[in-house]
Protein backbone atom coordinates (compact mmCIF):
# COMPACT_ATOMS: atom_id res chain seq x y z
CA UNK A 1 0.00 0.00 0.00
CA UNK A 2 1.33 3.43 -1.05
CA UNK A 3 2.30 5.54 1.92
CA UNK A 4 3.63 8.95 2.70
CA UNK A 5 7.34 8.86 3.70
CA UNK A 6 9.60 11.77 3.88
CA UNK A 7 12.38 11.56 2.27
CA UNK A 8 14.99 12.25 5.38
CA UNK A 9 13.73 9.08 6.58
CA UNK A 10 14.52 6.89 3.71
CA UNK A 11 18.21 8.35 3.86
CA UNK A 12 18.08 7.71 7.47
CA UNK A 13 17.03 4.51 7.30
CA UNK A 14 19.56 3.75 4.59
CA UNK A 15 22.46 4.98 6.54
CA UNK A 16 21.57 3.54 9.56
CA UNK A 17 21.73 0.30 7.44
CA UNK A 18 25.03 0.77 6.21
CA UNK A 19 26.53 1.58 9.83
CA UNK A 20 24.85 -1.66 11.10
CA UNK A 21 26.40 -3.68 8.48
CA UNK A 22 29.61 -2.18 8.67
CA UNK A 23 30.26 -2.46 12.35
CA UNK A 24 28.91 -6.31 12.22
CA UNK A 25 31.75 -6.78 9.09
CA UNK A 26 28.90 -7.65 6.73
CA UNK A 27 29.24 -7.11 3.10
CA UNK A 28 31.27 -3.49 2.47
CA UNK A 29 30.17 -3.43 -1.36
CA UNK A 30 26.57 -2.80 0.34
CA UNK A 31 27.91 -0.48 2.71
CA UNK A 32 29.25 1.40 0.36
CA UNK A 33 25.60 1.74 -2.22
CA UNK A 34 23.76 2.12 0.80
CA UNK A 35 25.46 5.29 2.30
CA UNK A 36 26.13 6.71 -1.51
CA UNK A 37 22.42 6.11 -1.88
CA UNK A 38 21.64 7.97 1.72
CA UNK A 39 24.26 10.69 0.94
CA UNK A 40 22.47 11.45 -2.71
CA UNK A 41 19.23 12.40 -0.62
CA UNK A 42 21.08 13.75 2.43
CA UNK A 43 23.08 16.22 0.38
CA UNK A 44 20.09 17.18 -1.64
CA UNK A 45 17.94 17.83 1.48
CA UNK A 46 20.91 19.68 2.39
CA UNK A 47 21.16 21.88 -0.67
CA UNK A 48 17.33 22.81 -0.04
CA UNK A 49 17.41 23.83 2.96
CA UNK A 50 19.57 26.67 2.05
CA UNK A 51 23.13 24.79 3.76
CA UNK A 52 26.53 24.02 2.07
CA UNK A 53 27.28 20.49 1.23
CA UNK A 54 30.22 18.75 2.66
CA UNK A 55 31.86 18.08 -0.82
CA UNK A 56 30.67 22.35 -1.59
CA UNK A 57 32.45 22.79 1.73
CA UNK A 58 35.79 21.71 0.32
CA UNK A 59 35.35 22.57 -3.29
CA UNK A 60 37.52 25.72 -3.36
CA UNK A 61 40.15 23.60 -0.75
CA UNK A 62 40.64 20.34 -3.46
CA UNK A 63 41.08 23.02 -6.46
CA UNK A 64 44.67 22.98 -8.32
CA UNK A 65 45.47 20.09 -5.93
CA UNK A 66 48.12 18.00 -7.65
CA UNK A 67 47.40 19.74 -10.71
CA UNK A 68 43.50 18.89 -10.51
CA UNK A 69 41.26 21.79 -11.55
CA UNK A 70 37.39 20.87 -12.19
CA UNK A 71 35.05 22.99 -14.14
CA UNK A 72 32.49 22.81 -11.50
CA UNK A 73 30.90 22.03 -8.13
CA UNK A 74 29.14 18.74 -10.23
CA UNK A 75 31.84 17.37 -11.62
CA UNK A 76 33.93 17.65 -7.84
CA UNK A 77 31.18 15.82 -6.82
CA UNK A 78 31.40 13.40 -8.79
CA UNK A 79 34.91 12.83 -8.21
CA UNK A 80 34.58 12.90 -4.40
CA UNK A 81 31.80 9.94 -4.68
CA UNK A 82 34.31 8.20 -7.55
CA UNK A 83 37.03 8.38 -4.55
CA UNK A 84 34.19 6.00 -2.78
CA UNK A 85 33.56 3.78 -5.65
CA UNK A 86 30.24 4.77 -5.17
CA UNK A 87 29.12 5.01 -9.11
CA UNK A 88 31.43 1.81 -9.90
CA UNK A 89 29.53 -0.29 -7.90
CA UNK A 90 25.73 0.76 -9.32
CA UNK A 91 26.62 1.38 -13.00
CA UNK A 92 29.09 -0.71 -15.77
CA UNK A 93 28.90 1.43 -19.23
CA UNK A 94 29.76 -0.35 -22.64
CA UNK A 95 33.74 -0.57 -23.09
CA UNK A 96 34.40 0.00 -19.05
CA UNK A 97 36.66 -2.95 -17.47
CA UNK A 98 35.02 -5.95 -16.16
CA UNK A 99 37.16 -5.24 -12.84
CA UNK A 100 37.06 -2.84 -10.05
CA UNK A 101 40.46 -2.74 -7.35
CA UNK A 102 40.02 -0.81 -4.75
CA UNK A 103 40.08 -0.79 -0.51
CA UNK A 104 37.27 -1.77 0.23
CA UNK A 105 37.31 -0.87 3.91
CA UNK A 106 38.41 3.13 2.79
CA UNK A 107 35.60 3.30 0.91
CA UNK A 108 33.27 2.31 2.89
CA UNK A 109 34.32 4.78 5.87
CA UNK A 110 34.62 7.29 3.50
CA UNK A 111 31.33 6.69 2.47
CA UNK A 112 30.27 6.46 5.87
CA UNK A 113 31.98 9.42 6.92
CA UNK A 114 31.08 11.69 3.79
CA UNK A 115 27.04 10.92 4.46
CA UNK A 116 27.50 11.76 8.07
CA UNK A 117 29.14 15.12 7.39
CA UNK A 118 25.41 15.59 5.61
CA UNK A 119 23.40 13.90 8.12
CA UNK A 120 24.58 16.07 11.03
CA UNK A 121 23.43 19.21 8.84
CA UNK A 122 20.19 18.35 9.19
CA UNK A 123 18.09 18.58 12.12
CA UNK A 124 16.44 15.40 12.48
CA UNK A 125 19.99 13.81 12.47
CA UNK A 126 20.17 10.87 15.21
CA UNK A 127 23.09 12.01 17.39
CA UNK A 128 23.18 8.49 18.90
CA UNK A 129 24.03 6.94 15.24
CA UNK A 130 26.65 9.36 15.07
CA UNK A 131 28.38 9.02 18.34
CA UNK A 132 27.75 5.27 17.91
CA UNK A 133 30.08 5.53 14.38
CA UNK A 134 32.45 7.56 15.86
CA UNK A 135 33.00 5.92 18.70
CA UNK A 136 33.43 2.20 16.83
CA UNK A 137 35.73 4.17 14.66
CA UNK A 138 37.80 5.67 17.59
CA UNK A 139 38.44 1.78 19.04
CA UNK A 140 39.14 0.13 15.60
CA UNK A 141 40.71 2.10 13.47
CA UNK A 142 44.58 3.05 12.76
CA UNK A 143 44.96 6.46 14.44
CA UNK A 144 47.99 6.63 12.28
CA UNK A 145 45.68 5.99 8.85
CA UNK A 146 42.54 7.49 9.97
CA UNK A 147 41.22 10.44 11.87
CA UNK A 148 39.58 8.91 14.39
CA UNK A 149 38.78 11.78 17.06
CA UNK A 150 37.85 13.98 14.43
CA UNK A 151 41.36 16.91 14.62
CA UNK A 152 40.54 19.68 12.22
CA UNK A 153 44.44 19.64 12.10
CA UNK A 154 44.91 16.13 11.65
CA UNK A 155 47.54 14.57 9.03
CA UNK A 156 47.66 10.71 8.06
CA UNK A 157 51.70 9.55 8.48
CA UNK A 158 52.61 7.79 5.50
CA UNK A 159 52.25 4.06 5.46
CA UNK A 160 55.27 2.12 5.86
CA UNK B 1 49.96 -0.72 12.39
CA UNK B 2 50.20 1.66 10.09
CA UNK B 3 49.47 -0.84 7.82
CA UNK B 4 47.13 0.14 4.78
CA UNK B 5 44.70 -2.26 3.77
CA UNK B 6 45.49 -3.75 0.70
CA UNK B 7 43.91 -3.63 -2.84
CA UNK B 8 41.22 -5.59 -3.92
CA UNK B 9 40.46 -6.66 -7.50
CA UNK B 10 36.79 -7.37 -7.74
CA UNK B 11 34.62 -8.54 -11.02
CA UNK B 12 31.71 -6.63 -12.13
CA UNK B 13 29.57 -10.06 -11.81
CA UNK B 14 30.47 -10.46 -8.06
CA UNK B 15 29.54 -6.92 -7.35
CA UNK B 16 26.02 -7.80 -8.97
CA UNK B 17 25.89 -10.76 -7.07
CA UNK B 18 26.84 -9.71 -3.69
CA UNK B 19 24.35 -6.38 -3.46
CA UNK B 20 21.53 -8.51 -5.27
CA UNK B 21 22.02 -11.66 -2.34
CA UNK B 22 22.21 -9.00 0.48
CA UNK B 23 19.25 -7.10 -0.65
CA UNK B 24 17.09 -10.71 -0.97
CA UNK B 25 18.67 -11.80 2.61
CA UNK B 26 17.66 -8.42 3.96
CA UNK B 27 14.10 -8.61 1.70
CA UNK B 28 12.98 -12.20 3.34
CA UNK B 29 13.88 -11.39 6.94
CA UNK B 30 11.42 -8.42 6.78
CA UNK B 31 14.26 -5.51 7.46
CA UNK B 32 14.46 -1.89 5.67
CA UNK B 33 13.04 -2.16 2.40
CA UNK B 34 14.45 1.06 1.60
CA UNK B 35 17.93 -0.58 1.61
CA UNK B 36 16.63 -3.70 -0.79
CA UNK B 37 15.27 -1.58 -3.20
CA UNK B 38 19.04 0.71 -3.31
CA UNK B 39 20.75 -2.93 -3.48
CA UNK B 40 19.07 -4.64 -6.04
CA UNK B 41 18.78 -1.24 -8.23
CA UNK B 42 22.55 -0.90 -8.13
CA UNK B 43 22.62 -4.81 -9.19
CA UNK B 44 20.66 -4.33 -11.79
CA UNK B 45 22.65 -1.25 -13.14
CA UNK B 46 25.43 -3.60 -13.64
CA UNK B 47 23.55 -6.63 -14.91
CA UNK B 48 22.14 -4.65 -17.81
CA UNK B 49 25.65 -4.42 -19.23
CA UNK B 50 26.91 -8.05 -18.15
CA UNK B 51 23.85 -9.93 -19.66
CA UNK B 52 24.19 -7.62 -23.23
CA UNK B 53 27.52 -8.65 -23.32
CA UNK B 54 26.91 -12.07 -22.61
CA UNK B 55 24.69 -12.02 -26.06
CA UNK B 56 21.14 -12.32 -24.04
CA UNK B 57 18.27 -9.85 -23.52
CA UNK B 58 18.22 -7.83 -20.64
CA UNK B 59 15.16 -6.60 -18.26
CA UNK B 60 15.12 -3.31 -19.67
CA UNK B 61 14.90 -4.77 -23.44
CA UNK B 62 12.53 -7.34 -22.86
CA UNK B 63 10.24 -4.43 -21.31
CA UNK B 64 11.30 -1.89 -24.43
CA UNK B 65 9.98 -5.54 -26.47
CA UNK B 66 7.41 -5.77 -24.78
CA UNK B 67 6.03 -1.86 -25.13
CA UNK B 68 6.33 -2.46 -28.89
CA UNK B 69 3.98 -5.36 -29.37
CA UNK B 70 1.75 -3.58 -26.85
CA UNK B 71 1.87 -0.14 -27.95
CA UNK B 72 3.51 -0.68 -31.54
CA UNK B 73 6.60 1.70 -30.80
CA UNK B 74 9.90 1.03 -28.94
CA UNK B 75 10.92 3.54 -26.17
CA UNK B 76 14.58 5.04 -26.27
CA UNK B 77 16.01 2.43 -23.81
CA UNK B 78 17.68 4.81 -22.03
CA UNK B 79 14.35 6.59 -21.40
CA UNK B 80 12.59 3.75 -20.94
CA UNK B 81 15.26 2.55 -18.40
CA UNK B 82 14.64 5.69 -16.08
CA UNK B 83 11.34 5.46 -16.47
CA UNK B 84 11.55 1.99 -14.50
CA UNK B 85 13.93 3.18 -12.35
CA UNK B 86 11.70 6.20 -10.69
CA UNK B 87 8.65 3.23 -10.65
CA UNK B 88 10.49 0.79 -8.82
CA UNK B 89 11.64 4.08 -6.14
CA UNK B 90 15.25 3.29 -7.10
CA UNK B 91 15.54 6.70 -8.00
CA UNK B 92 13.88 8.45 -4.72
CA UNK B 93 16.12 6.58 -2.59
CA UNK B 94 19.27 7.84 -4.14
CA UNK B 95 18.52 11.49 -5.49
CA UNK B 96 17.09 14.22 -3.74
CA UNK B 97 16.16 17.86 -6.47
CA UNK B 98 15.27 21.19 -5.34
CA UNK B 99 12.00 20.65 -7.20
CA UNK B 100 11.20 17.52 -4.94
CA UNK B 101 8.97 17.71 -2.02
CA UNK B 102 9.51 16.62 1.56
CA UNK B 103 7.51 13.65 1.46
CA UNK B 104 7.07 10.85 -1.27
CA UNK B 105 4.41 8.46 -1.93
CA UNK B 106 5.76 5.32 -1.85
CA UNK B 107 4.55 1.42 -1.80
CA UNK B 108 7.99 -0.04 -0.60
CA UNK B 109 7.52 -3.56 0.48
CA UNK B 110 5.82 -3.98 -2.99
CA UNK B 111 8.53 -1.70 -4.80
CA UNK B 112 11.14 -4.09 -2.76
CA UNK B 113 9.68 -7.17 -4.19
CA UNK B 114 9.50 -5.89 -7.56
CA UNK B 115 13.05 -4.37 -7.68
CA UNK B 116 14.35 -7.46 -6.68
CA UNK B 117 12.25 -9.62 -9.83
CA UNK B 118 13.79 -7.23 -11.76
CA UNK B 119 17.80 -7.54 -10.90
CA UNK B 120 17.04 -11.59 -10.47
CA UNK B 121 15.60 -11.77 -14.05
CA UNK B 122 19.17 -10.56 -15.33
CA UNK B 123 21.21 -12.69 -12.61
CA UNK B 124 19.90 -15.73 -14.03
CA UNK B 125 21.07 -15.27 -17.22
CA UNK B 126 24.45 -14.56 -16.41
CA UNK B 127 24.89 -16.70 -13.30
CA UNK B 128 23.14 -19.93 -11.49
CA UNK B 129 19.52 -19.80 -11.24
CA UNK B 130 19.73 -22.73 -8.77
CA UNK B 131 21.94 -20.55 -6.27
CA UNK B 132 20.26 -20.70 -2.84
CA UNK B 133 19.23 -16.90 -2.62
CA UNK B 134 17.96 -16.40 -6.11
CA UNK B 135 15.65 -20.32 -5.30
CA UNK B 136 14.53 -18.67 -1.99
CA UNK B 137 13.44 -15.72 -3.46
CA UNK B 138 11.08 -17.41 -6.12
CA UNK B 139 9.71 -19.81 -3.59
CA UNK B 140 8.79 -16.62 -1.80
CA UNK B 141 7.01 -15.43 -4.47
CA UNK B 142 5.12 -18.07 -5.76
CA UNK B 143 4.01 -18.83 -2.01
CA UNK B 144 2.25 -14.97 -1.98
CA UNK B 145 -1.37 -15.09 -2.35
CA UNK B 146 -1.26 -14.25 -6.00
CA UNK B 147 1.60 -16.85 -6.95
CA UNK B 148 -0.32 -19.48 -8.36
CA UNK B 149 -2.62 -17.36 -10.31
CA UNK B 150 0.71 -15.22 -11.77
CA UNK B 151 2.24 -18.86 -12.45
CA UNK B 152 -1.06 -19.88 -14.52
CA UNK B 153 -1.82 -16.43 -16.02
CA UNK B 154 2.44 -16.71 -17.50
CA UNK B 155 1.18 -20.11 -19.28
CA UNK B 156 -1.26 -18.12 -21.40
CA UNK B 157 1.18 -15.01 -22.64
CA UNK B 158 2.28 -15.40 -26.44
CA UNK B 159 5.55 -16.67 -27.10
CA UNK B 160 6.88 -13.36 -28.49
CA UNK B 161 5.74 -11.75 -25.18
CA UNK B 162 7.83 -13.58 -23.39
CA UNK B 163 11.12 -13.10 -22.29
CA UNK B 164 13.94 -14.53 -24.38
Amino acid sequence: MKESHSRFRLADDQLRTAIGLFVAGADQLAVITLAGAADGILSGLTKMRGKITFTESIFAEDQDVDGVIYASAGQHAKAVNNLFFVNSLKHFDRGESEFVQLRLQEAAVGAILKALANYVSLEEHDRELVLAFRVWIKQNLDPELYNVDSDPDWKPIPPS
Amino acid sequence: MNQREAVQTISKVEIAKRQLKLAVHIFLAGKSPSSVITLAGASSGILYELVARASKEPFIDYACRVANVVNGHTPPRKHYAHRLQLRLGVIAHKHCSASDTDEVELDLERLAADAITAAIIDYTKVSDSQEPFVQAFFRWRIQQPDGAELMESYKSVPQKLRPQ
